[in-house]
Order: C-alpha cells, then sequence, then structure tokens
C-alpha cells in the first residue's frame, strides 16, 4: 500500500479511561501538527479512511462499535493503548470483552469485513509522538523503525508462541 | 464476626451502626444540619459476617470537614429497603441507589429511577456481580443478536469527534426548548470494583484506581492509598506527601485547561481549542519528568510514593507550570471575551444556588453558584495543610461563571506549586505497610477538579479488598446534568454539558424527539451547538 | 466584529511565538526523555524463575507457567508501572526508555527454565537455578531443597513418626 496522501480519522472509544482518548487528542494539537500530513478527525465513519480505536471493549459499547465497523470501509485501524492492544488491566473482567484482537474475530463471525491493516500501539497512554509515529506509519509516510527512537531493540522472543489472528474474508 | 470500625473517629470519619427501622431517624438528625449532604451510598454483601446485606450511606458536611457513615443492614430474604430519595431530592441519592440495586439486587422503595444504570443492556436480569457468591466470567449476552439488527432511529454510536467516552443522551423537545431527557451512560462500566475483590492485593490496586479516568487518575489513586492509610492508621512521610500534592496541582492544571479548551471547541471556536492544548503540553511535560508518563502517573502506593523529586526536578516543573499556566489563561481569558464566545456562555444554563446544593453539585459547578466549599482546605489532606491558597467562588452560575471559575483555580494552582516546590522536604519517600487487619473501615476524601472524591475501602483476607467504593464527583454532577437541561434551549444543550465538565464528552449523536409531533431525529451534536 | 478584531490579532501573534511545533518528527527520530518508563527487558542470565514478578504485575502481561517455568512477556497490555523491576529479587528487568512500540507478536520475550525433578518421585517442583540462588544466599548445600513439596511432607511424617517411636521405646525401657 502506498502512501496515503490524505488519512481521514474516525476516534472510536470502546470504554475506555480517556487517557488514550486525550493524548489522541493532543496528537492533534499544533505542537504535532499531523495535518501536514493531510490527517484530520471526521465526525462520521463513513468518511474514515483510518479508525483510531481506544478501549477495552465494555459490553456496553459493543453493539455501537460494532455498528461503526459496519458502515465504515477503512484502509486500516489504529489500536491505541494497553486496553486496545490485550484488554488492559481489566482484561478479565467479565464487563470487557478484551482489545481490539476478539472484537475482530467477532466482527469475522458477523460477516463484517476486517480491514486489511492493524497496527497496535501498546502503552497506557502512549505519548502524542509515538501516536503520530504509528499513524505515519499506518499511512505510509514512514518505515517502522527497528530500534525506535532509544536506539534499543524491544527484545523479540527467539521462539514465539504465535496466537490466533483474524483473517480477512475475501 | 464484625466490620472494624475502632478508631475511625479519630481520623476523621464518624461510623454509625444502625436498623433498618430507626435509619431514617438517624439521617434526618444529620440532615437538621443544613451544612450536610447526603454525598453518596453503597452496598456490600455481608451475609459471610452476620448474614446481612447492607448499604452504608455516606454524608459530607464539607465546611465543618466532617463525614458521617450510617450503616443500614438489608435482610437478604427480601432484600428491600425505603429510599432515601423522598427526603434528600437528590440525583446523586438516585443514582447511588440505583447502582446498589444492579449490582447487589437491593431494591429501593420510593426510588423513582427505572430501569438499569450501570449495568450493559443485555445483562442477565437476576445478576448482580458484586454479591459474593456472583458466578465468574462473563455470562452469556445478547449483545450480538442486538448487533445483528439495527433499529432504524438508533444513533450510529454515541461517539464524538473530539473523543473522550462515549454515552447516550435523547432530548425530548417542544419547539426549540428542552422539555425532557433520557439519559443512558455508563458505557465505561469495566467491572472495577469486583476485579478488585477478585484477583487484585492492595498494593496493586493503585494501579488499577489509576485508570478509573484518564483525565484526573491521580487523584483516584491518591484517595484510594489515603482511604487505605485511614483503615490502618498509616501515616505516610511528609515528603510523600507534599510529592502527592504537587502532583494533584499538576493533574489540576491539565484538566481545567483541558476543559477550557473542550468549551472553547464546543463554542465552534477550534482556534481557541488547539492554542489553549498548546499551552497545557508544558504541564504534561512536567508530569512526564517526575513520573515517566505525561498521564497515569504510576506514582502511588499505600503509604507513600514511588517517585522523588529533587531541587533541580522542582526548579524544572516550576517553570514548565508557570509557562503553561501564564499563556494558557492568559488566552482563555482573552478568547472569552470575544462576542461569539461570550454570548454562547454568559447566562447559560443558569444553575442557582438552591439547586445546586439540592441537586448534590461539587467542585466547580457548586463554586461557580455560590457554594463555597473545596476538601482541600475544609479537611486538608496531603500537604494541603501546610500552604495557603484562596477558593473563588462566584455567584452567576452560568457556564460563563464556570469556565472563569476554573481559570481562577488554575492561577490558585500555580500558586500552591509555588509554595510547595520551594520548600520540600526531606524524608523518606513511603512508610511500610505492616499490619494489615482484615475488615478494617476506611474512608477518605478529596478535592479533584471536578470536586469530592470518595474511596471507602473494607480491607479483606490475604492482602486483599473485600470492598471497595469509588465515588468520582463527576458522579453527582453528572446526575444533575437532565435537570439542568430542562428548560433550555438545544443549541445550548452542548455547551451546558461542556460546562459542567463530565469526565467524558458528549455524544456525537443524540436524539431529539418532537415532544408534540412524537418524531425523532438524530442530530450531530456539533450541528445542536452551532445550528 | 470589528471591536474584537485587533485583540484578536495580538493574541493569535503571541500564541504563534511560542510555537515549537517538532517539524522533523516523525521523519526524524527524538531521543526519549530522560526517565521515561517503557517496556521491560529481562536479563536471562540473572533471572531464576522464581515468578515474584508474575504475581506483582497487575495487569498479568508477565506470566510465568509454573508447570514448565516458563516466563513470557508481553508488550500488548502492559502498562509500564514497572511493578516487577521493583519486587524483582535478582534484580533482572530493566525497562527501555522507547516509545515508538508497535505490537508485532503476541509475546515479546520469552525465558525458559530447567527444572529441576525431586530426587524421590522425580516431579517438576522448581526451576534449578531458583533452588542454587537459596543456596548461594544461605551460604551451603541444603539437601532437604532437593525433594518435592509432597515428598518433603512425607518426609517429615515419617521423621517425626521416628521421633515418637524412640521416645516411647525409652520410655519402655525405663519402666
Amino acid at each position: 500500500m502506498g502512501r496515503m496522501k490524505s488519512v481521514w480519522l474516525y476516534h472510536l472509544n470502546t470504554g475506555g479511561c480517556n487517557a488514550c482518548d486525550i493524548e489522541v487528542l493532543a496528537a492533534l494539537s499544533p505542537r504535532y501538527d499531523p495535518e501536514r500530513f493531510g490527517m484530520k478527525l471526521v465526525e462520521s465513519p463513513r468518511h474514515a479512511d483510518v479508525i483510531i480505536f481506544t478501549g477495552p471493549v465494555t459490553l456496553q459499547s459493543l453493539p455501537r462499535a460494532i455498528e461503526v465497523f459496519r458502515v465504515a470501509r477503512p484502509i486500516g485501524v489504529l489500536a491505541v493503548g494497553a486496553c486496545a492492544c490485550g484488554g488492559g488491566i481489566w482484561h478479565d473482567s467479565a464487563a470487557v470483552l478484551g482489545g481490539i484482537d476478539p472484537f475482530l474475530e467477532l466482527l469475522h463471525k458477523q460477516g463484517i469485513p476486517v480491514p486489511e491493516k492493524v497496527l497496535k500501539l501498546p502503552g497506557c497512554p502512549p505519548r502524542p509522538h509515538a501516536i503520530l509515529y504509528a499513524a505515519a506509519v499506518l499511512a505510509g509516510v514512514i518505515k517502522p523503525r527497528r530500534g525506535g527512537a532509544s536506539g534499543q531493540n524491544i527484545c523479540s522472543s527467539p521462539s514465539p508462541t504465535r496466537g490466533r489472528q483474524a483473517r480477512r474474508e475475501t | 464476626m464484625r466490620l472494624l470500625t475502632g478508631g475511625l473517629k479519630e481520623r476523621g470519619v464518624e461510623y454509625i451502626e444502625a436498623t433498618r427501622s430507626n435509619y431514617r431517624k438517624v439521617v434526618e438528625e444529620i440532615l437538621a444540619d443544613k451544612e450536610c449532604r447526603l454525598s453518596t451510598c453503597l452496598a456490600y454483601d455481608g451475609r459471610g459476617i452476620d448474614g446481612s446485606l447492607h448499604v452504608a450511606y455516606i454524608f459530607t458536611c464539607h465546611r465543618k470537614g466532617r463525614h458521617v457513615v450510617v450503616d443500614v443492614s438489608v435482610d437478604p430474604a427480601t432484600a428491600t429497603l425505603d429510599s432515601l430519595y423522598p427526603l434528600t431530592g437528590s440525583p446523586a441519592c438516585t443514582w447511588c441507589e440505583a447502582e446498589a440495586r444492579d449490582l447487589y439486587g437491593i431494591r429501593f422503595r420510593g426510588n423513582p429511577w427505572r430501569g438499569r444504570l450501570v449495568l450493559p443492556d443485555g445483562w442477565p436480569e437476576n445478576l448482580h456481580p458484586m454479591r459474593k457468591d456472583a458466578p465468574r466470567g462473563r455470562p452469556k449476552i445478547r449483545v450480538e443478536e442486538a448487533a445483528r439488527r439495527p433499529r432504524p432511529g438508533i444513533p450510529l454510536g454515541p461517539y464524538h469527534p473530539a473523543l473522550h467516552e462515549p454515552e447516550y443522551f435523547e432530548l425530548h423537545v417542544i419547539g426549540e426548548r428542552v422539555v425532557g431527557v433520557y439519559y443512558r451512560g455508563f458505557f465505561v462500566y469495566r467491572g472495577i470494583e469486583k476485579l478488585a475483590e477478585d484477583r487484585f492485593g492492595f498494593m496493586q490496586v493503585p494501579f488499577l484506581a489509576e485508570r478509573i479516568c484518564g483525565i484526573c487518575g491521580y487523584v483516584h489513586s491518591t484517595t484510594y492509598c489515603m482511604a487505605v492509610e485511614n483503615a490502618l492508621g498509616v501515616e505516610p512521610p511528609e515528603k510523600a506527601k507534599y510529592i502527592r500534592s504537587v502532583l494533584l496541582e499538576l493533574e489540576r492544571i491539565h484538566s481545567h485547561l483541558l476543559c477550557t479548551a473542550a468549551i472553547l471547541h464546543t463554542v465552534g471556536y477550534d482556534t481557541g481549542f488547539m492554542h489553549i492544548m498548546h499551552a497545557r503540553e508544558e504541564v504534561m511535560d512536567a508530569a512526564e519528568l517526575v513520573t515517566g508518563n505525561r498521564k497515569t502517573y504510576s506514582a502511588n502506593t499505600p503509604g507513600g510514593v514511588r517517585v522523588d523529586v529533587d531541587e533541580s526536578m522542582a526548579r524544572a516543573i516550576l517553570e514548565k507550570a508557570e509557562r503553561a499556566v501564564s499563556k494558557g489563561v492568559k488566552l482563555a481569558r482573552e478568547y472569552v471575551e470575544l462576542g461569539e464566545v461570550k454570548s454562547r456562555l454568559e447566562e447559560v444554563g443558569v444553575l442557582s444556588r438552591e439547586d445546586a446544593w439540592k441537586w448534590g453539585a461539587l467542585g466547580p459547578v457548586a463554586r461557580a453558584s455560590g457554594i463555597d466549599i473545596d476538601m482541600r482546605r475544609d479537611k486538608p489532606y496531603a500537604a494541603y495543610g501546610e500552604v495557603e491558597f484562596e477558593v473563588p467562588v462566584m455567584d452567576e452560575g452560568d457556564a460563563l461563571a464556570r469556565y472563569l471559575l476554573r481559570l481562577e483555580e488554575v492561577e490558585q494552582s500555580l500558586h500552591i506549586l509555588r509554595q510547595l516546590l520551594r520548600s520540600m522536604p526531606s524524608t523518606p519517600l513511603r512508610s511500610e505497610v505492616t499490619d494489615y487487619e482484615p475488615l478494617r473501615v476506611g474512608l477518605a476524601a478529596s478535592e479533584a477538579p471536578r470536586g469530592e472524591c470518595l474511596h471507602y475501602v473494607i480491607t479483606g483476607k490475604g492482602k486483599k479488598l473485600w470492598r471497595w467504593k469509588i465515588r468520582s464527583p463527576t458522579y453527582n454532577n453528572l446526575a444533575l446534568v437532565p435537570e439542568l437541561l430542562i428548560g433550555n434551549a438545544l443549541a445550548d444543550a452542548p455547551v451546558i454539558l461542556m460546562s459542567i465538565d463530565p469526565c467524558f464528552s458528549c455524544t456525537d449523536r443524540v436524539i431529539v424527539v418532537d415532544a408534540e409531533k412524537g418524531s425523532r431525529r438524530r442530530v450531530s451534536l456539533a450541528r445542536l451547538a452551532a445550528p | 466584529m470589528q471591536d474584537s478584531l485587533l485583540p484578536r490579532l495580538a493574541a493569535y501573534r503571541e500564541a504563534a511565538e511560542g510555537r515549537a511545533t517538532i517539524r522533523q518528527y516523525p521523519h526524524q527520530p527524538l531521543p526519549p526523555p530522560p526517565g521515561l518508563r517503557g517496556p521491560i527487558r529481562i536479563d536471562p542470565g540473572k533471572c531464576v524463575g522464581c515468578g515474584a514478578c508474575a504475581t506483582a504485575c497487575p495487569a498479568k502481561t508477565l506470566t510465568l507457567d509454573r508447570s514448565t517455568y516458563t516466563l513470557r512477556y508481553s508488550i500488548a497490555r502492559c502498562i509500564y508501572c514497572l511493578l516487577c523491576m521493583e519486587t524483582c529479587p535478582m534484580k533482572a528487568i530493566d525497562t527501555i526508555p522507547e516509545y515508538e512500540v508497535l505490537v508485532e507478536e503476541p509475546v515479546t520475550q520469552v525465558v525458559e527454565h530447567e527444572p529441576a525433578t525431586c530426587t524421590k518421585c522425580g516431579s517438576r517442583y522448581a526451576p534449578k537455578r531458583l533452588l542454587e540462588e537459596v543456596e548461594r544466599r544461605v551460604g551451603r548445600k541444603l539437601p532437604h531443597l532437593r525433594t518435592c513439596p509432597a515428598c518433603k511432607l512425607e518426609q517429615a511424617a515419617l521423621i517425626s513418626a521416628m521421633r515418637v517411636l524412640r521416645s516411647r521405646q525409652r520410655l519402655g525401657r525405663s519402666r
């Protein structure tokens, strides 16, 4: 996928604490200036190129979240924060689905197409710089940086266990 | 077996055990003092202790710095109690009792709230998750079915493009006047109190507490630690108290500047939003310097703090805070003088002093309506007893007063920071919690950016919690919003809501119901605010 | 509105003077601020598999599989609280002040440990390195550490029974 010239973002909060959401908001402020990449927030999911997904998917927010994906046709999804990436500190609560992975599986079972590019940015909350970085990677503005900003590699497992991945229907 | 409440009086909390026959009398006596109000209530499952369910009502007499807990036992066979709503007339009472009904199955005779408050829509009827014998694991919910058949007229999603949490308003109008409000919130119900009882140790709970809210999380983690310290009689060292106060004030500044920016955005002045958010960045940098993260500081532990502040760091924090406050407040004051902004806020959403008191308003919402309350001054905690500051109060009670009041509070926060950072003591950073005794009761209150934040704990076996009740100030402030919206113009609804500074932003879409014609339409909030 | 135009322009100019947009980012990397809390890294050379970190983790993103004594860390729901770093008795965990982190694999780091086998029944009951570390700290070999808890209980019961028998025999002889 080549460079997206202008990336319209729709922000979807599925019941998180709001810290990630405020950092997303901050990432849209002048210090970070994402509009130079053509990034802006839109009101309706129908206009979205990318859905910014926060929150662990509480049961109350689930039907609405499914509706958003039903009407949207995003090119990518950016899961921001520990809750979206892995269910967060309350991943095992009875009131919570557990983040974007079980949510995408649910969409798949409903027959709703899942966007092909899903990036997961952990942090609690991640800095706006990181959100800008991840959005830029998703939009094809920059390549992902091995070694990141500190120059040190996050250790990756020599023999990692593989989880199940939500698949896209073709 | 019984709960251990000895020594609570000396530690600032009055605890009264009442029976179902005499509790109304006890409450009437407390409320005879006009300075006292019902703050919240909680239920707990004491069947393993004394065979009863219990409801504990908590009263705050702000100006006297007094907290009174009235504990009533409820026969589990009938699980019914007379509501205190007829006595108090307070939406805060309605809500906390409705929550106890959802979570414990206790019915309150005379409580006007119908339907669910807290639990998700598809949750099974007779499953009360906070009871000690509630089955574990996620119940079977027909959520997937509900999603498969979208109903026409239901909004796409209560999500606002400028983000925060989702929730759902239905505004009933005649012409352009709001005549009724249906509110469905708690999209953020995550089962936190239950999790804390199940798998968290009491030393891990501050990390859970901090994530209750991403804007005012630190005040929750501090209030929780203070509640445990209150239960166990632990006193944190001086430096820990100072550091807690420094971080609390940094959080207040960031939160108020955020609210100010959000209000400007709501009235359509996005330039103001951008500039204030930019000015706010320095405060976030200061927090990152001390705690290692811009938000969710992970800095508290029961007994003290996990971060240190030395002289050079204190200087750096002060410099950043000075810059952020002077810039942010100056711009905010200039922008609100603009005709198109001021006219949207002046005389909008007026909350009278009587209504504010009766409906349980807290924090800037109460102070802008003439109620002079502030936990930092009325019942000092952390290092607030060591510093001088003013508590601004205004009388107009409109959205403009609430806006300007927060700016004055930000300036006071800076004043407090100057005093704290210039006289930081040098003591250890934490006191060890050596005697963790089960079934000890503790209560702590703090002044969050939005008002009085209460945490109530009952310690349990195995270094865990037996019960934890969180009452954040938005709970009370939000409960009065439906009352406040009635009678106002539809276009003012978003502005009024934002001026309350709820710890979420309102719905992207609201449903507007024409009460005369019965028709429903779906409108975006932005369109409502600027037709 | 003419009356508000001039003050507004002045306000804008003032606001613009303080602007510091990080224009070069993300094309140029920005070093993380000092003290930033980030993902953790476990030193496999120091870790002994005691699992104190896994018990301390509030998000349960660091887990110890007690059947194989395998430690697994996933950055996906790590909250960067560093409780694990505080708790580790071997100081085997440190934090990388990194913020450009994307979750690529379900598990980020795996540390495997060789379990010790009980000299009596052969079951695996603890990581070998944990027992060695205990002996190192105590300063001598501890033979009773080489049996699993169940066998230890049996041994202890046997020793206790022998003592009772012997004391009864002594009493019997003196009568």
